[in-house]
């Protein structure tokens, strides 16, 4: 695959990306964030490592394949050269953009498997939130769905809820919180052998696209940036959990 | 729960959510004080960014768009540029002022 390449996502691939129900691989949801916008093979390579290039230009070809990214020019040795339009335009206008407005979100992740509840079985999901009033509003949606919450905003809060049984079948976690890094948050529950799988979507105001591809790099099966429309969080819960 | 219980429950909560933003705002504003004014702000402004930054999270949410909008670009500003240069503290001090503003109803 050419390293001067650029590649770009299609309209499909924008679709794909903040439809809250996509059932792309980590590593392709991470190379479609960074296409968002555009950007070449040379920089995907590095922006992914330790991933082998060999594998981003496998998946990129897959993605390709699939019609959710496009070739969108070429870098040239004197610098940025694009068939038919002007990177350094559209980076720039990209990049004014992101930082007046943020880059917003509304990933997540098919569960592997879908989930059959028995009769009389409840989903339990521990809301990591410190604004009270969205963590009440969330309890509220959740019991609509007939779902149990737990609700926790502290560090201390988080692990009692953690060490509590049943464990959630869902973590819904802020990252910005007075004592704890959302992010930390989802590191050590990535490393504890009993909480390794348990679906997680990061529910953050924390909206820029590296704050998105650290989320996932870390394992986050979601991520939707604040403020969210309530239906689409729900949806979102549903698609990881694997529930209809 | 039926969808009338929780069209009510969420006005509730909408109604909470607004009447507590005067005390979030007038926190906001003591935190502002401290921050543009003091040499030694780390504390401060660690709290004064979160609770901007809590509010651009929450109040699109609760039907004020707006003011998510201003809590946003104040936060933004205060991690890039807020405490240098007099500047930066004029700047600063108008998005609080429209922080405010939006955070009213209308009319």
């Amino acid at each position: 695959m050419d390293p001067k390449a650029v590649y770009a996502l299609t309209a499909k691939g924008r679709s794909e990306l903040n439809a809250p129900g996509t059932s792309l691989s980590a590593i392709e949801l991470k190379l479609m964030v960074m296409l968002d916008g555009k950007a070449s093979v040379a920089q995907l390579e590095v922006q992914v490592q330790p991933l082998a290039p060999a594998a981003v230009a496998d998946t990129l070809e897959k993605l390709a394949r699939a019609g959710q990214i496009g070739l969108a020019g070429e870098m040239s040795s004197a610098g940025i050269d694009i068939v038919g339009f002007s990177l350094a335009d559209e980076s720039a206008a990209g990049l004014a953009s992101l930082k007046k407005h943020g880059y917003f979100v509304k990933i997540a992740r098919q569960a592997a498997q879908m989930r059959k509840l028995a009769k009389g079985e409840k989903i339990t999901v521990l809301v990591v939130e410190d604004d009270p009033q969205l963590a009440k509003l969330l309890a509220m949606y959740f019991r609509m769905e007939n779902m149990e919450t737990r609700l926790a905003s502290s560090r201390g809060e988080i692990a009692a809820a953690l060490n509590l049984k049943p464990l959630p079948d869902l973590v819904l976690l802020d990252v910005v919180l007075p004592d704890v890094d959302g992010f930390e948050v989802l590191s050590r529950m990535r490393q504890h052998e009993a909480m390794k799988n348990i679906p997680v979507i990061m529910c953050t105001a924390r909206a820029t696209r590296e704050a998105v591809l650290e989320g996932l790099q870390r394992g986050a099966d979601g991520y939707v940036t604040k403020p969210f429309d309530v239906d689409v969080l729900m949806k979102a819960a549903k698609t990881v959990i694997g529930l209809p | 729960m039926t969808f009338q219980k929780l069209g009510k429950e969420f006005e509730e909560l909408r109604n909470e959510y607004r009447r507590g933003m005067p005390q979030k705002l007038e926190r906001v504003q003591k935190l502002w004080a401290i921050v543009s004014t003091s040499k030694s702000v780390g504390r401060p402004l660690q709290e004064l960014c979160r609770e901007l930054h809590t509010i651009a999270g929450s109040a699109g949410t609760f039907g004020l768009p707006q003011l998510s909008e201003v809590a946003l670009a104040a936060e933004t500003h205060l991690i890039a540029s807020g405490t240098v240069g007099e500047e930066g503290k004029q700047k600063m001090a108008r998005l609080l002022a429209e922080l405010k503003d939006a955070s009213l109803p209308p009319g």
